[in-house]
């Protein structure tokens, strides 16, 4: 966008507003600030807070970067470089050919995939239903969905563990998703509550009158308005599944189904940690993040909820 | 099939669609168990882990081993699962609770006694006996044998061991003005070498240190403070494991000493409370400390660090106090679970880890120190000078103490000795706290 | 009915047993290979007389406390900034989410590293800007609750901003153009639109992310193992040496229901502003 002019504004406000005389119009080449658009105060103090965003989320993942571009003689160097001087793409091969890096992202994926869309669906769902229905128990049934995350996984896992393993669920997918979907279902359906409720009832109405079941009018009418959060729920699982540890190693007996999290700690032994593997792993780990939100970040934008009601 | 259902993240507006994801969502996961891979049939297949597999050292020889194993024993397969450190005593448990434990599993020292105590282990005194008894238990370290037995019972067989020593840099030696064919043999000595090896620049800023000390509340880092108690004859327990004696006056004296390195002489680098044995040996690659108490496996890593320092680097027995003071020692075993549908095949890959070419295999891979006197005879162990200071080392083992509740203890004690390194309390005063403490956890 | 019922299945099952089982476990003790004897509520009053507890409960409030208030703070002001039209939106959103990337313990070992006294990088860039150091983050127990805070900032605070701004997007326009129309400044647009239209994504956010830093375990175990001489114990941590060091089941149970009763009365104070 063009800076203004310097033209003083008041000429076009005034010709704009009538208060001058048309016929003494001068085509002043003047570009009105777009209602939205940044003064140079506020630009500059955006751009401030981009650079001091940039630098506080950025630098521990460039240290992370370089680390996994060098070989161990340089990674201790005091002073530490941030550059590699011998720069090297073998930890990188190792962790690919010596660890099993491929079988684990694959895992990581399906996880983390299923568990990301059950807790879209079950979450709208649930959302849906706490938030246009009155249930028996109302709010104390809401409270009973937070219930769920209260106790400390270290607690939970001896029992969640030997009850996998009496049903034979050892070693399997979906004990996994079952469990990562607990974790993330409670945020994830007060989310999209939240979301319905600003979504006017009318809409459903207007839907159900013009014949739609309830599921009907929740999928046409009010699921598209809440797209934001849909993503923002999608996001948030898919994190928590990807990134979980303790459970993740516990319920895995067999290393044909460990998660990318396990791959990348077994690097941490107890005689010596292999730095440079590590970060290798940590990189090649946010890459799935990375694209899953690339492709849906342009459903993160402003809700078409504006203008649909009129009265 | 995940990758398409994100692609197709786009919301469909029929209802009959969203019927159909559910069902897909549901599906889909029980289905994905097709996707995992089959399990071996036909043979007798038996679960070891260990956090051992992981290393990028150790791992590949074990899984030669593992590999000779199954040749040797065509009726038995291996299923090997590398675990990683993290969590994994909390994983064993949970397992062990389900009565999930693999077969065979790698433990530390520390771990054995809480195990044993818990009823996770097998007996493996029967299959001792079948294999020779006191013969064949008797060529490894006796104390080895001892800390994994219980009376007459077996709980474990070791696989690698090796007492502590320190590690010092003949360059720094020679160039303070010292012999590096005599490093110290008491802690004046040590004192006395570890000034000298402090140097300062120019504008007065400390740019090497004479040694480098381990102050993390860590079961290693506390095991080599115990290293400092034993060479000056002190002891953390009495010898019935009933009473604390951290008030005594040679325990004092240890933590005292140890903690005035850091804030009276300053001869140890800032940062000694978050310094492990990582750490250390990092700030030893990189030359800014001129010694350190460590074990034998841990050159490996300081060369690969720094391969200039492979030259200068000289190790010795650990200076004693007191005449014929002991070393301490860290040792891994390897163990069979009570819960074993397949005792006899697991013994049998527990005698192949404890036979003497295991255990030199293991120690020209990592450097993991063998667990029998008679390695160190062996003609391609005898021209290592590494290995002969550690068979001499070796000769006077002493046990970390054996109590059940010692994970309980050594965090107690570490606490302690964090609050004399940063000077929250006295000496006496952290041991003499520490001592009530332990009494009560003794109780 | 038909709505909510999947969730709760799927809740209930994973939940369902295995905090029954931590309940009965509670009032047990266990006794090795003995297996366990009924105790009543022995566990509890020990919790009640435990110092150690204490500590750890009042390390796990101020982590929880400060964790939560950075979350929200640099949450917000990041939601703030990237709703506005800004050059290379999508770019600046993906970077704001970054540390969310990353699994604890690679954080955690991260960020130990990164601070350490000797090795890290911290300490090198603060010597070059010429402040004498170096500074021992976790020697001295003042320093290393802040920082283990610090790092569970900057990992956590994405969850916060991403929500907000998810929340921000479904603020109608026509809220602010009214506000404007009336002659409200960019300030009282905040306070009078922004606010009120944001509260239940706050108040969620403070809920959910207040039990989550509350019951953390992996972050503050990785990097300080609760030390310097417990002055990072957390309850979990606590919870977890009773139950895998000192084989305790019955008394890191009945930690456990005590922190979840703590939470659920957290809980019930922050939601009822919402319900």
């Amino acid at each position: 966008m063009s800076q203004t002019s310097h033209e003083p504004r008041a000429t076009s406000t005034a010709q704009s507003q009538g208060r001058v005389p048309s016929d003494t119009w001068r085509p002043v080449r003047v570009r009105r600030r777009a209602p939205d658009e940044p003064t140079r105060l506020v630009r500059a103090g955006q751009l401030l807070g981009l650079a001091a965003l940039t630098i506080f989320c950025l630098f521990p993942f460039a240290w992370i970067i370089a680390t996994s571009l060098k070989d161990l003689s340089e990674t201790f160097l005091i002073p530490p470089t941030w550059v590699p001087r011998h720069f090297t793409l073998d930890n990188f091969v190792k962790i690919w050919t010596i660890q099993a890096f491929g079988r684990y992202f694959f895992n990581s994926l399906i996880v983390s995939g299923c568990t990301t869309l059950l807790s879209i669906v079950l979450a709208s769902l649930a959302g849906y239903g706490f938030s246009r229905f009155r249930l028996p128990g109302g709010h104390a049934m809401m409270v009973a969905v937070l219930a769920a995350q209260m106790f400390p996984g270290i607690v939970l896992l001896i029992p969640y563990f030997t009850m996998a393993s009496r049903l034979q669920m050892l070693n399997t997918y979906p004990v996994l998703v079952v469990a990562y979907t607990s974790f993330s279902l409670p945020f994830c359906v007060w989310m999209m509550k939240g979301f319905f409720d600003g979504i006017p009832t009318e809409l459903d109405e207007a839907a159900v009158i013009d014949g739609c079941s309830a599921l009907g009018a929740f999928t046409r009418v009010v699921l598209p308005l809440s797209l934001p959060g849909l993503v923002a729920t999608a996001i948030f699982s898919f994190l928590v599944a990807w990134n979980e540890y303790l459970f993740a190693v516990v319920l895995a007996t067999r290393e044909s189904m460990y998660v990318v999290t396990v791959g990348i700690a077994s690097n941490i032994g107890q005689f010596r940690i292999q730095w440079n593997e590590l970060m290798a792993g940590a990189v090649l780990a946010t890459i799935p993040t990375i694209v899953l939100y690339a492709l849906l970040e342009r459903h993160l934008v402003r809700g078409l909820s504006a203008g649909a009601v009129k009265g | 099939m995940s990758r398409e259902a994100r692609r197709s993240k786009t919301i469909d507006r029929d209802s009959r669609r969203i019927f159909l994801k559910t069902a897909l969502a549901a599906g889909g996961t029980l289905l994905s168990t097709r996707l995992m891979p089959a399990v071996a049939q036909g043979k007798t297949t038996i679960s070891y882990i260990s956090y051992e597999l992981t290393s990028a050292a150790a791992g590949p020889e074990l899984k030669r081993q593992i590999a000779e194993f199954e040749k040797a024993n065509p009726s038995i397969g291996v299923e090997a699962t590398p675990t990683p450190l993290a969590q994994y005593t909390a994983k064993v448990a949970t397992m062990a609770k389900a009565g999930e434990m693999p077969d065979v599993a790698t433990a530390d020292v520390l771990w054995l006694r809480g195990w044993i105590n818990e009823g996770y282990l097998k007996d493996l005194s029967p299959y001792a006996d079948k294999a020779g008894g006191k013969q064949y238990l008797g060529q490894f370290y006796d104390t080895l044998v001892k800390l994994a037995s219980d009376g007459n019972k077996v709980y474990a067989i070791p696989a690698f061991a090796g007492g502590y020593l320190i590690y010092y840099n003949t360059d720094m030696y020679k160039e303070a003005g010292l012999d590096p064919a005599k490093p110290p043999t008491n802690w004046d000595e040590m004192l006395a070498y570890a000034k000298k090896l402090t140097k300062k620049d120019a504008s007065g800023n400390t740019v090497q240190w004479g040694w480098g000390i381990h102050g993390q509340n860590i079961p290693a880092d506390v095991s080599r403070f115990m290293q400092w108690m034993y060479s000056n004859g002190a002891e953390p327990l009495s010898a019935d494991g009933k009473t604390a004696l951290l008030d005594q006056p040679k325990a004092i004296e240890t933590l005292k000493f140890w903690s005035e390195l850091y804030t009276k002489h300053g001869v140890v680098p800032p940062g000694a409370v978050q310094a492990g044995p990582g750490e250390v040996r990092s700030m030893f690659a990189q030359k800014k400390i001129a010694m350190l108490v460590g074990i034998i496996w841990g050159l490996d890593q300081v060369f690969a660090e720094n391969p200039s320092v492979r030259p200068v680097t000289a190790i010795a027995p650990f200076p004693k106090q007191v005449p014929n003071a002991p070393s301490l020692f860290q040792a891994v075993y390897n163990v069979m679970s009570a819960s074993s549908k397949h005792p006899e095949e697991a013994w049998k890959l527990l005698e192949y880890f404890g036979r003497p070419e295991s255990g030199l295999g293991l120690y020209k891979a990592t450097r993991y120190g063998p667990v029998r006197p008679a390695t160190f005879e062996r003609p391609e162990v005898k021209g290592d000078a590494y290995a002969q200071v550690l068979a001499k080392v070796n000769q006077q083992l002493k046990p970390p103490p054996i109590h059940p509740q010692w994970e309980r203890i050594s965090k107690v004690i570490g606490d302690a000795m964090q609050r004399a390194l940063t000077n929250a309390k006295t000496p006496e005063a952290a041991f003499t706290e520490a001592n009530a403490q332990v009494n009560q956890i003794l109780k | 009915m038909a709505f909510v019922a999947p969730s709760f299945l799927v809740l209930g099952t994973v939940v369902a047993f295995p905090v029954c089982n931590t309940l009965w476990l509670s009032v047990m003790e266990s006794r090795g290979k003995a297996g366990v004897v009924f105790v009543g509520l022995a566990n509890y009053t020990r919790l009640l007389h435990d110092p150690e507890f204490w500590a750890a409960f009042q390390n796990s409030t101020t982590f929880t406390i400060g964790s939560v208030l950075g979350h929200l703070v640099l949450g917000l002001l990041t939601a703030l900034l990237l709703n506005q039209r800004i050059p290379f939106r999508p770019l600046f959103r993906i970077i704001s989410l970054v540390p969310w990337m990353f699994a604890a313990v690679v954080v955690a070992m991260t960020w130990r590293w990164m601070l350490d006294a000797q090795l890290g990088i911290i300490n090198a860039a603060l010597a070059s800007l010429g402040l004498r150091g170096p500074f021992l983050w976790f020697e001295k127990a003042r320093l290393a609750l802040p920082a283990i805070v610090v790092t569970n900032i900057w990992r956590g605070f994405p969850f916060a901003s991403i929500t907000l701004l998810a929340a921000l997007q479904a603020i109608p326009k026509e809220q602010y153009e009214a506000a404007a129309v009336d002659g409200a400044s960019p300030l009282m647009q905040f306070r009078f639109v922004t606010l009120p239209n944001l509260k239940f994504a706050l108040i969620i956010v403070a809920t959910l992310d207040t039990i989550w830093n509350f019951k953390h375990f992996d972050l503050i175990q990785v990097m300080t193992n609760g030390g310097p001489a417990g002055a990072t114990e957390v309850l979990t941590t606590l919870a977890y040496k009773a139950s895998f060091e000192n084989f305790e089941f019955g008394y890191a149970a009945a930690m456990g229901v005590v922190m979840s009763l703590i939470l659920l009365a957290t809980t019930v104070v922050y939601v009822r502003r919402i319900l």
